[in-house]
């Protein structure tokens, strides 16, 4: 990996829905009006991947 | 009419960056203090109890980075973007006795919550620190993990913040950063959208 860690993992991988980005503040109404406008339904069921990436320095 | 932003979310240009760490900046400020029930889907009932309400309810998170890494009594772990600070005092809680934690945040207003929560909590082995994920103030090679909940994706440098993460722990040293990834681009109409960057 280029920043210089090692036993580089991933875990607890989990889609992210519209609804899900709802219940977060961050999220304006308007955002996640126009997210269900634009997005198609199966995106919706999947925006974005949460993921916790654990590393270690040598 | 739909408003945009005209300067991409990810770029290397130096204007786009003080725009969006200024936007992001602004919009966490905005939602201080609002009750969030995030928390009771990423943490077990032991982990909430070991904060108090105060952390649990303003908790912005996307995952729970804590419980990933390991932590274990005597260590020093940096929380980098710590908001009210859940991820800080939980791990405060678990490296002790002789461990300690720090919340770095770049907002003196979630700072003051995460101090009075951990107050609150009775939870003394916790520092708050105000800086960047870009410029940790912080000397190399100076905790044994560093942690991160949703605040990776925000930075408009994350190549720097990387690096400084690096610097700062200690040869063996371990991370354990919760984030969201896209796996496709969104459409510009949400990607440009200074609300989005935040979120």
């Amino acid at each position: 990996m280029r920043a210089g860690l090692v036993d580089v993992a991933t875990h607890d991988e989990r889609w992210l829905t519209v609804d899900d980005c709802s219940r977060y503040p961050l999220f304006t109404p308007q955002l996640i009006e126009r997210m269900r406008k634009l997005l198609t339904p199966e995106r919706q069921r999947a925006v974005a991947r949460s993921i916790v990436f654990t590393a270690r320095k040598p | 009419m739909t408003e945009t932003h005209p300067i991409a979310p990810v770029s290397d240009d130096l204007l786009a960056q003080d725009a969006v760490r200024d936007s992001v900046r602004e919009r966490y400020r905005g939602v201080l203090g609002q009750a969030t029930k995030v928390a009771a889907e990423l943490y077990s009932n032991d982990e909430l109890a070991m904060v108090g309400e105060g952390a649990t309810t303003a908790s912005l998170g996307v995952g729970n980075p804590v419980r990933r890494a390991g932590l274990v009594s005597g260590e020093r772990v940096i929380d980098l973007g710590c908001g009210a600070g859940i991820d800080t005092l939980l791990a405060a809680r678990l490296v002790s006795p002789g461990g300690n934690a720090i919340g770095l945040d770049t907002l003196p207003e979630m700072l003051a919550q995460g101090e009075a929560n951990a107050r609150d909590g009775g939870i003394t082995n916790v520092e708050w620190l105000r800086g960047e994920l870009e410029s940790i103030p912080l000397p190399d090679a100076s905790v044994d993990v560093a942690i991160s909940n949703g605040v990776l994706n925000l930075s408009p440098r994350k190549g720097r913040a990387m690096s400084e993460i690096f610097r700062v722990l200690r040869p063996g040293g371990r991370i354990s950063l919760a984030d969201i990834v896209l796996d496709e681009q969104l459409p510009p109409e949400v990607m440009t959208d200074p609300d989005a960057w935040a979120g």
